[in-house]
């Protein structure tokens, strides 16, 4: 059974690594000042101990999920995975920056590396090309840019203050449904950070592993928000892919957005079938963290809810400090019944048959 | 007997709590715009923009209830007043209207109203009618400031020496009015996304007094998040839990799985109960989240009656309708 991983995050080793795909004044302009290559704020959430695995330092040196063929060896080979979906994490930095312009300089450059230095050295490594809210027009180039090229078959959208139902998204939308490749999400860090990021409700979480626990709020608010504005009406093809956000929060939501729509439906008047309907068709979500339920009962709960099956891509987070190890995950936590769909069945569906370009090695 | 955890009073003039006032903070409040806009503070989490909404003032409890707790929802609504000042005048004539209109010391009780702005004024509000009859719980408006701040240990300190519960209840304008606490997300701008969202809040606070170290700190407290429904309680404790084994170093104070504190001293009102009609079966059912659910009618808005809970529960219904947990001392008569 061909598994797709879908969230494995690469990184460039050096910023000059980017210097071929950058004109010689941003080249110059970031060389100067620097780059932030990190959202979350790291004076206010500082995580106790390290954000990614040690096992994952390659052995050449560098940073956690630098090195294409560490990772190869050391998680995509031992696991059997067939693909592995890149979610470059160091863009993530530019949701704190201020200037659209080299904002997406720099995204430009970064997905130009990773299409030739992770999806060109293997063929298992397959691309969400990285676009930022700064400038949805810009964003929508780059999304035509780099489609139908081999191993893009998504998009990763940062996420801002702007919420995704807004309609300054509409451009994004518009190439996605176009190029057929779908929206990945993945929390960036920036939550909660800043007066330009989203916030996780009722206040400031006081550390790390508070606000991570109620941080799947800012993905199930977007949900809504998608929802309510009507989007899915505008874009019918629109799938979008919430990485990391988790999922056992969604039926409850889904239920208590159905029930207060059937009461009164004028009060969401772009909103045109029943609310879980839309969540059902262009939803998807990954499973790490998977929610560590201990018992039978808790098990069957978690997986229970009607329509999941068909909604829930493995993924592993590799190289973070929260790895779900894709063996145990599989094998022990998600049900056989739906494991094909889970591990494989259903990222063709979202991604296309070329997500799996590598699967005959 | 069933008790009623989740019901709603409010003035229908707001001219009726100038006699509970300073001759000065009535003189403060006699104004047009103030008087008039009692709808707003009545009006909960309008799903219409509509100002029609009826004010109802305290209505009867159904027949099968044995005690109902009703809280003055208007003054929930000063989490989005800018006059932090002027708001404990107003809820302090809202106490005094519950302790000689809405509450008869039998089986209509309401809840001591206190503001997150002032937790030393809160305290005392607590302690001078935590003796009373009249009263059965602490009702908590939210402000932008999570629930496990050290901050609010004088209103924890007061209401475990009172040995009332408290109760958190949204007023309708978080993620609304400015000042008041924001939902997940950026900005929502429909009524029906902030009441759909609302739940998150009550995570959020759970998150926070679990970490923060609250519940651990003052074992006998007890916290009802009310009108937040329940079913999204067994995802919370499994993210709590989890996260909680990852990073419990750096939160040390916090002894034992999360979740373990919920199930001890956290407590959800029934509302609404239809939630259940999808989720009940494959998330509550059997779970020791099911067991911290009781009823809650929510009456006099969009509510469940005892009837609902029975035909949307079934077998499960007694047990919310009947739990004690809450309100223990008076459920055993010994605060009759």
């Amino acid at each position: 059974m061909p598994i797709v991983d879908c969230d494995v995050h690469p990184m460039y080793e050096r910023l000059e690594d980017l210097a071929p795909y950058l004109s010689a004044s941003w080249w110059r302009h970031f060389e100067d000042r620097g780059v932030r290559t990190y959202a979350r704020a790291r004076d206010r959430y500082n995580h106790p101990n390290k954000t990614y695995r040690v096992d994952a330092l390659p052995e050449r040196g560098g940073a956690a999920g630098s090195d294409p063929d560490f990772t190869l060896a050391t998680h995509v080979l031992p696991f059997g995975i067939a693909a592995a979906l890149l979610l470059p994490q160091q863009p993530y930095g530019v949701t704190a920056w201020g200037n659209p312009d080299a904002v997406y300089a720099f995204l430009a450059a970064s997905n130009d590396y990773f299409r030739d230095a992770w999806v060109g050295h293997d063929d298992r490594y397959t691309l969400a090309v990285t676009i930022s809210p700064h400038d949805p027009a810009a964003a929508a180039r780059e999304v035509r840019r780099h489609a139908g090229q081999p191993g893009i078959v998504g998009i990763q959208l940062l996420l801002m203050d702007r919420m995704m139902g807004d309609a300054s998204f509409d451009p994004i939308y518009e190439a996605a449904c176009e190029t057929g490749l779908p929206v990945a999400v993945h929390q960036s860090g920036s939550e909660g950070c800043y007066y330009t990021s989203q916030a996780v409700a009722g206040g400031v979480p006081r550390s790390y592993g508070e606000r991570h626990v109620v941080l799947t709020q800012v993905g199930g608010a977007n949900l809504v928000d998608m929802i309510v504005s009507g989007t899915f009406e505008r874009f019918p093809q629109l799938q979008v892919v919430m990485v990391e956000w988790g999922f056992s929060w969604l039926s409850p939501l889904l239920a208590r957005m159905d029930l207060f729509w059937e009461r009164d439906p004028g009060a969401a008047p772009l909103v045109k079938r029943r609310p879980s309907d839309y969540a059902r068709e262009h939803f998807t979500f990954t499973t790490q963290p998977l929610d560590e339920v201990e018992t039978r009962q808790e098990r069957a709960a978690l997986f229970g809810p009607e329509g999941l099956d068909k909604m829930l891509l493995f993924s592993s987070d590799y190289p973070h400090y929260d790895t779900d190890d894709p063996g145990f995950v599989i094998r022990s936590r998600i049900p056989a019944a739906i494991r094909e769909a889970v591990c494989y069945g259903n990222a063709v569906r979202v991604f296309g048959p070329q997500v799996l370009r590598g699967a005959d090695r | 007997m069933i008790v009623d955890y989740d019901r709603h009073v409010a003035v229908d003039d707001y001219a009726r709590l100038f006699e509970h006032m300073s001759q000065s903070w009535r003189k403060h409040f006699e104004r047009d715009e103030f008087v008039g806009s009692v709808r707003d503070g009545a009006a909960h989490i309008r799903l219409t923009d509509r100002f029609g909404d009826e004010v109802l003032e305290g209505s009867e409890p159904g027949q099968e209830i044995g005690l109902s707790v009703a809280v003055p929802h208007q003054g929930l609504t000063i989490n989005g007043w800018a006059d932090q000042v002027a708001a404990k005048a107003f809820i302090g004539a809202l106490n005094s209207h519950s302790e000689h209109v809405w509450a008869d010391g039998g089986a209509r009780r309401a809840a001591i109203l206190v503001t997150p702005h002032d937790p030393a004024w809160s305290a005392r509000v607590i302690r001078d009618y935590g003796a009373a009859r009249q009263f059965a719980a602490v009702a908590l408006p939210l402000s932008a400031v999570l629930l496990g701040s050290e901050q609010f240990d004088p209103v924890y300190e007061a209401a475990v020496e009172t040995d009332l519960p408290l109760i958190v209840h949204f007023s309708g304008v978080e993620g609304h009015y400015l000042g008041a606490p924001p939902l997940s997300g950026g900005v929502h701008r429909t009524a029906y996304a902030r009441a759909v969202l609302m739940p998150q809040l009550a995570e959020s606070h759970i998150a926070s007094l679990c970490f923060g170290g609250t519940l651990a700190k003052y074992p006998p407290l007890r916290v009802l998040f009310s009108g937040f429904g329940f079913a999204w309680l067994p995802s919370l404790a499994w993210r709590l839990d989890r996260e909680w084994r990852t990073f419990r170093h750096d939160v040390p104070w916090v002894r034992k799985p999360p979740s373990e504190y919920v199930f001890d001293q956290v407590w959800l009102s029934s509302w609404p109960v239809r939630e259940a009609a999808a989720e009940w079966e494959p998330l509550l059912a059997g779970s020791q989240a099911q067991a911290r659910v009781v009823y809650g009618s929510h009456a006099p808005f969009d509510g469940d009656t005892v009837a609902d809970v029975r035909a949307v529960l079934g077998a499960d219904a007694d047990d919310v309708l009947g739990r004690s947990g809450v309100l223990p001392a008076v459920m055993a008569g010994a605060r009759a």
